[in-house]
């Protein structure tokens, strides 16, 4: 008579049932495999039996029965000595990640697409170490910076290299206008993939990891693969909706006692907060109407209003063994916090592959994305168009409603300066429309079983129409003036490669690869400026007066050829050496061929010593040395005639060409080049991984050290050479850092699982040296003589304007009226953070998952324009407190002049003090240090369970809470968000100062995700 | 493989060979920037250090420059304009030029260079002069003394109106912005800079006073004709940016202009109403609260301005105002002040009419223009002048300074070159200045310094240069 014994199998840690594992009654054929809900039940005939189960990446379990009443749930361990986890390397090489020989992180679907980002660069934010993520506000579509292992060349070239499907793809942040007069933020081309296309992220951290795409990832490479249909599934649909709301993070703390004013009255002409004291008394406001002078708190808050995020992808895929093919499509639509900004972003993605014959098989894919940005508001400086700086200078007594435009669309400016803020976001816009094409054709021959070839053609194709206006009556721009800008950009890669796996005796492995590569570059920009409209509101150049076309173009091409070799002993052992020579259109023809190696190895001494024990389960070794060369941009070795567009005036005043009828030219302003040789770039780590109780923990340790040397600067040149700059081959820098991550599982339980993923990076960057009797080299510059510089010895640092100092005390010095007096221009520090550090805790219990991220980075000083104006004005809270009482600077000494000083005892009022302490050109009183913590991200999801779920007609469905930038849980500046950024995406400072920038937003809602 | 490479040649800028081809853009691709900095920072800077002008607090912008108080980006700006912008590209056109036998063309290039030059030494005085602009043998220039600048100007625009032939037709003629390549105008136009640089030398140099007397026996500009003027438009984006700095930034809801940044000095005032000089409501209008015929003037360095303040006419601030290089009044006056001082022959006859001559000039120019005056009280101006012969030495000279002084109204430069010449007017260190003395000079330009060892020792602004002295 048989017996049943019965049971579920599951993970030992993520408590998920195991489908497919394979149970066998020891010694004999008998067997069967759990069902989808990992179940499993074998009739057996006779008592003792031994069970084993076994399933691929787990640890084999034996178990004894004695009775089928002792029938058993099972829980299987992976088995971490057998880690056969393949992670997608250089050129979409799959490897194992035992055999490698530096530091990779893979991040998968699911931790990508947690929470929908409109920007795919965030959602890498505080997950990866090594890896930096800046956003530079709240605006919709707005640009975020990447940097690996921190900055190393000086050139301003430091994101790595995006390749999706193994071909690399554009990341370009184009500005229009800068910081300086006004700029809108376009976005960065990265930030367009579509997270819901994304199965996994490899992040390749140095040049040892990327040698092998040449000089372009010499600052490390994000790897994306797509989705594809999955063998197994004849249809599978996948439809997952979002919908967040999402509100600004942080405003500025203002008083809300003081009008509009000085020196404690009541004055409609003055923006800012040091009028009288409000107690409903009767005055003439902006408008010229008598009114109840009265406080509106909430009056910027007001102006703001509340973003929604729609994002909806449908995902068909199917999949035989010898065909696939999977479509995409995702719909994102978002409202921002400013009035009248939408974003609609529509993504199609199409991936299909065929197995020809046994020899062929071919891949398409394609990936098209139609965005359009509308009212992105201006940032920066000196533009009546820049909307955050005006509204946070608007007084306390100005109600939102009042500034609302008439009934006829006229505006009733706020002062004779100053455009109402509803005049700029709707009469004057900034627009965006984008349409890409990413994508490429694949063709793979496999003569054997250890030979391939594969040959790919990748493009990507965006172009990009930009439009902005200013209606007339903007004051500013009286008579109107609009911008019409098309940009094209293309990138062409070809390659061929080969691909040699082989055996060659018990003991060894060779790997091979050898490839070429061709990419080619071709950016075309024209735009137009119009201005003087004669009919406003009609935005075609024959209805301005004055019209100023500019072109730009550029073309480059570079040429690879690489090879790639390795060698595996015994499976604990990896040699892997690669070589890659680059020719590039853009260096002089005797320099153009560069070669650079690498060389590194992984060894897994557990394995190798059969070390591995209850405590320590894993451990890897691996060192790596590599070279990179890096080029610099086209038609930089010819000396050169442009024409001329623009007429500097200053105060933005310019003019433009023709003049008069005639046409202009002038010669280039940097001396070319003599010889120019490629930058290098050599690379240094050791690291180790380790993975102690069954994997329970685990950790990953890194230290490298990069020198990036011979880099092309263009270096000042004394002016009255006749250049401003000279390019040269000069300047070394630095980066030497650790890496750690580690992952726990503090608590588990059959029904309950807490997992804690860490990660912390520690990064220090150190000018070596810039060009001989070169003591500064400038990054970029903002306001009142504050500038990032690069200066031997040190990291990037602030330079601006200080107090001044009694040499003995170090105490501020205060003139004979009270007044701080003004130092020298001095480096205030760096404006890189000490460390950033990461930590996702996830929770399982049933079918209820939450996870969240928090964000952490410490330290590195910013410069914040809007703090430093807020106290000026006497709108910050701050200056609001005991405003009737006057103040004595008690950390100031006074200057006696005779170089005495005498402790001060000079009271003067809050005005005079604030008005004098944060004034723009003391870089020093507004320079805070940038430090964050930051709750990032929150997802709970419930699953339903597999049970419910056979008797629907769904096969799967989740349904999830998700927050983004929930809460800033420490910060040390303030009134402001210390992640906003005056300097877009594409600057090295970007981060270190800040003007006028959007608030953050913080956005949370649901998502529901359904699979048939 | 390599032809595929061969892709580095920028298709939207021309080469050398190119540019030889027509090399007159190369001019006109000078000139508006040297303008515009002129314009709406250098001249006004200079004017409100002579204080005709001042920004009585309307922006900070303005009132730093009027304490002395100069931004590192004008300095460096300024600077660049005029070498990197300015002297560069008519030095690659003079060399490139000569390379093709073009000497009416290098001397055009010359000439311009010359004019660049006299605005830097007068500016800074010591300057890179003989080793600028050669990066190839001099990439850290030594700056010469201000006696050898100016000498080495005097020998280039010699030898520029030595070249110049105008029977030969080979000339920059649309391109040329000033003078539409007429060769006559611009040896008149090199005489009349040469007359400029003597009247600052003849004291100091043994050899100026000859060649003063020299300069005055050749063509000079002494008709409008001949002025060196660089003209402004209607059209937005060719206007005068001191008109656009109006119009952009102090319009009414109707959009014009509402009112001005820079405010009637009261020394100017005072000076003009003394004088009953008509050209007072032509330089400047009534505030918007004044009575008809008040006129207010501010306290150079103050804040102190009010709706009743006098402020800069409109007659001035419009968008075809053109930038004046040298006109014909200066030259008159010069030859005045040089018989006074006895630097060439003449009788104080002779100076009286020239002064007179000078002044009807300039009354004359604003003809047809905003602000023309009527002819009744031009000729009752020219009547009221004082009769040289019968003052003494320095007060006839002071009549002479006095009509440069208003003459050059907004002329900044030049301006504040004959205020340091001759010390006048009298005036008082502004409020709140940076230092005790009246300004002198501009401080280096911080890019030179933190490029260029060869940078002299920092000097206060206040620190006079050697013509001066």
């Amino acid at each position: 008579q048989s017996s049943k014994i019965e049971g579920t199998v599951t993970d030992y840690l993520t408590k998920e049932t195991l489908p497919g594992v394979s149970i066998s009654l020891k010694g004999t054929t008998n067997g069967t495999i759990t069902n989808l809900d990992g179940y499993y039940s074998l009739d057996v005939e006779s008592f003792p039996v031994t069970l084993q189960f076994q399933f691929i990446g787990y640890k084999t379990v034996e178990i004894e029965f004695s009775s089928a009443e002792n029938s058993a749930d099972v829980m299987l361990k992976e088995d971490v000595q057998q880690l056969n986890e393949v992670v997608v390397t250089a050129q979409q090489i799959e490897r194992e990640k035992r055999t490698l020989g530096y530091a990779v992180t893979t991040l998968d679907k699911d931790e990508i697409n947690k929470t929908g980002e409109t920007n795919f660069v965030n959602s890498l934010s505080g997950k990866v170490a090594g890896v930096q993520v800046s956003s530079s506000g709240g605006g919709l579509g707005s640009s975020s910076r990447i940097v690996i292992r921190g900055t190393s060349s000086l050139s301003g070239n430091n994101q790595p290299l995006f390749v999706v499907d193994g071909v690399p793809i554009g990341n370009s942040n184009i500005s229009s206008g800068d910081g300086i007069s006004g700029a809108f933020d376009a976005g960065n081309g990265a930030g367009e993939i579509n997270p819901a296309d994304i199965e996994s992220v490899t992040v390749l951290k140095g040049a040892s990891a990327a040698a092998l795409y040449g000089s372009r990832a010499a600052n490390g490479a994000i790897i994306i693969t797509t989705k594809r249909g999955k063998v197994g599934s004849k249809l599978s649909i996948n439809y997952s909706t979002t919908f967040r709301t999402e509100e600004p993070l942080i405003m500025p703390d203002f008083q809300n006692d003081y009008s509009q004013g000085l020196n404690g009255k009541y004055d409609n002409r003055f923006l800012n907060g040091w009028g009288a004291f409000i107690e409903g008394q009767e005055v003439e406001d902006f408008n010229g109407n008598i009114e109840k002078l009265t406080a509106y708190p909430s009056n910027i808050d007001d102006f703001y209003q509340r973003g929604n995020l729609f994002i909806n992808s449908i995902d068909l895929s199917s999949a035989s063994e010898t065909a696939d093919l999977r479509l995409g499509i995702t719909t994102h639509n978002q409202t921002g916090i400013t009035p009248e900004s939408k974003l609609g972003r529509y993504t199609i993605s199409f991936n299909a592959g065929q197995k020809i014959s046994k020899l062929v098989s071919a891949r398409f894919s394609v990936n098209y994305v139609n965005s359009k940005n509308d009212g992105i508001v201006t940032q920066g400086g000196n533009s009546p168009n820049v909307l955050t700086s005006l509204l946070y200078g608007i007084p306390r007594n100005i109600s939102h409603e009042k500034m609302k435009l008439n009934e006829d669309g006229s505006q009733n400016p706020l002062n004779k300066f100053t455009n109402s803020p509803y005049w700029i976001i709707e009469k004057n816009k900034n627009n965006t429309k984008v349409d890409r094409y990413f994508g490429f054709v694949q063709m793979d021959l496999k003569p054997n079983e250890w030979l391939g070839f594969t040959g790919r053609l990748g493009l990507d194709h965006r172009n990009e129409k930009r439009f902005r206006n200013s209606s007339k009556g903007t004051i500013g721009i009286n008579e109107g003036s609009f911008e019409d800008d098309r940009i094209d950009q293309k990138e062409l890669t070809a390659s061929i490669m080969a691909n040699v796996n082989r055996k060659l005796n018990e003991d060894l492995v060779f790997t091979a690869i050898l490839g070429t590569e061709y990419n080619s570059r071709v950016f075309e920009r024209i735009l137009n400026t119009s201005e003087e409209l004669s009919i406003d509101g009609i935005y075609a150049p024959d209805n301005a007066l004055s019209n100023t076309p500019n072109k730009s173009y550029s073309e480059r091409v570079t040429m690879g050829a690489y090879g790639d070799l390795s060698l595996t002993y015994r499976n604990y052992l990896t040699l892997n050496l690669t070589g890659r020579n680059d020719w590039s259109s853009t260096l002089p023809v005797d320099n153009r061929s560069y070669f650079y190696p690498s060389a590194n190895m992984s060894f897994i001494f557990t394995d190798a010593f059969s070390w591995s024990n209850a405590y320590l389960s894993y451990g890897k070794v691996r060192v790596g040395a590599a070279k990179v060369g890096n080029d610099t941009a086209p038609y930089q070795l010819d000396f050169r005639f442009f024409p001329v567009t623009e007429i500097y005036g200053q105060y933005g005043l310019d003019n433009t060409y023709p003049w008069n009828g005639q046409s202009g030219y002038r010669a280039s302003n940097t001396i070319p080049p003599q010889t120019l040789k490629p930058e290098s770039q050599i690379t240094y780590e050791i690291g180790t991984e380790l993975q102690f109780f069954d994997g329970r923990f685990g950790l990953d340790l890194t230290y490298y050290h990069i020198r990036t040397k011979d880099q092309i600067l263009s270096l000042t040149a004394p002016p009255e050479t006749g250049y401003s700059r000279i390019m040269k081959n000069v300047g070394e820098t630095e980066n030497k850092g650790v890496e750690l991550m580690l992952n726990t599982a503090p608590l588990v339980t059959s029904s309950f699982s807490w997992n804690v993923l860490l990660n912390f990076s520690k990064n220090n960057f150190k000018v070596v040296e810039l060009a001989e009797g070169v003591d500064k080299l400038t990054i970029a510059s903002g306001f009142g003589g504050l500038t990032v510089e690069a200066t031997p010895g040190e990291s990037l640092g602030i330079f601006g304007g200080t107090f001044k100092r009694d040499p003995d005390t170090g105490r501020p010095l205060v003139d004979e009226n009270g007044i701080r007096l003004e130092g020298e221009n001095e480096r205030l520090g760096s404006i890189n953070p000490d460390f950033t550090f990461g930590m996702t805790n996830s929770f399982q219990w049933k079918g209820i998952n939450l996870s969240f991220l928090i964000d952490w980075a410490q330290g590195g000083l910013m410069y914040s324009s809007t703090v430093s104006d807020l106290r000026t004005s006497g709108l910050a809270y701050e200056t609001g407190v005991d405003r009737d009482m006057l103040i004595i600077d008690s950390e100031a000494l006074v200057d006696l002049g005779d170089g005495n000083t005498r402790e001060n005892d000079i009271a003067i009022s809050p005005e005079d003090f604030w008005t004098n302490y944060s004034k723009s050109t003391i870089t020093e009183a507004s320079l805070f240090d940038k430090t964050f913590v930051k709750l990032r991200e929150i997802k709970i999801s419930y699953s339903l369970p597999e049970k419910l779920l056979q008797r629907m007609p769904i096969r799967m469905l989740t349904v999830g809470l998700e927050a983004r930038n929930l809460a800033i849980l420490y910060k040390a500046i303030p009134h402001i968000d210390p992640e906003t950024s005056l300097f877009q995406s594409s600057s090295d400072a970007s981060g270190a100062i800040e003007m006028g920038g959007l608030p953050s937003t913080r956005s949370y809602g649901f998502n529901l995700k359904v699979g048939f | 493989c390599d032809d595929a490479l061969d892709v580095n040649k920028d298709p939207l800028a021309a080469d050398q060979e190119q540019v030889s081809e027509n090399l007159g853009v190369l001019f006109s691709g000078i000139l508006p920037n040297i303008c515009s900095n002129r314009v709406v920072e250098t001249n006004i800077n200079t004017s409100m250090w002579v204080q005709q002008i001042v920004s009585g607090g309307s922006a900070e912008v303005f009132l730093a420059p009027e304490r002395y108080n100069l931004s590192p980006f004008y300095l460096d700006n300024t600077w660049s304009t005029f070498y990197v912008t300015g002297l560069k590209n008519a030095k690659m056109g003079e060399e490139l030029a000569l390379e093709q036998g073009m000497e009416n063309t290098a001397a055009q290039f010359i000439l311009l260079q010359a004019f660049i030059y006299y605005h830097i030494t007068y500016l800074w005085e010591d300057a890179p002069f003989t080793e600028a602009v050669q990066p190839n043998e001099f990439l850290e220039p030594e700056y010469d003394s201000q006696q050898v600048v100016l000498k080495g100007m005097l020998d280039r625009i010699e030898k520029a109106i030595g070249m110049i032939n105008p029977e030969k037709l080979e000339r920059i003629s649309d391109e040329d912005l000033i003078f539409r390549g007429d060769l006559e105008k611009w040896v008149k136009f090199g005489n009349s800079l040469k007359l400029r640089l003597l009247m600052t030398m003849a004291d100091k140099d043994s050899e100026a006073k000859a060649k003063l007397k020299d300069v005055l026996r050749q063509p000079l500009i002494v008709n409008y004709e001949d002025e060196a003027q660089f003209d402004y438009f209607q059209s937005t984006n060719n206007s005068n940016q001191l008109w656009k700095l109006h119009n952009q930034y102090s319009v009414d809801s109707s959009g014009n202009i509402s009112g001005s940044f820079f405010f009637a000095s009261e020394g100017i005032i005072e000076m003009m109403q003394r004088l009953g000089d008509p050209r007072l409501s032509v330089y400047f209008d009534e505030g918007k609260d004044a009575q008809p015929g008040q006129f207010v003037g501010v306290k150079p360095g103050s804040t102190e301005s009010y709706t009743v303040s006098t402020v800069l006419s409109l007659n001035i601030i419009r968008p075809d105002y053109p930038d004046r290089w040298i006109t014909s009044s200066e030259v008159f006056f010069f030859v005045a002040e040089a018989i006074l001082k006895g630097w060439v022959d003449g009788t104080v006859t002779e100076a009286n009419q020239y002064l007179r001559i000078g002044v009807e000039r300039a009354l004359d120019w604003f003809d047809n223009k905003p602000g023309s005056m009527t002819i009744a009280d031009k000729q009752q101006y020219i009547r009221s002048l004082p009769d040289l012969n019968s003052l003494p030495k320095d007060k006839a000279l002071e009549a002479v300074y006095t009509q440069q002084y208003l003459e050059s109204f907004l002329r900044g430069v030049y301006s504040f070159v004959n205020m340091r010449r001759n010390k006048f007017p009298n005036l008082s260190v502004p409020e709140e200045a940076l230092v005790d003395g009246l300004i002198c000079r501009l401080p280096w330009s911080p890019d030179s310094e933190a490029s260029n060892p060869n940078v002299p020792a920092p000097r206060t602004v206040d620190e006079p240069m050697w013509f001066q002295k």
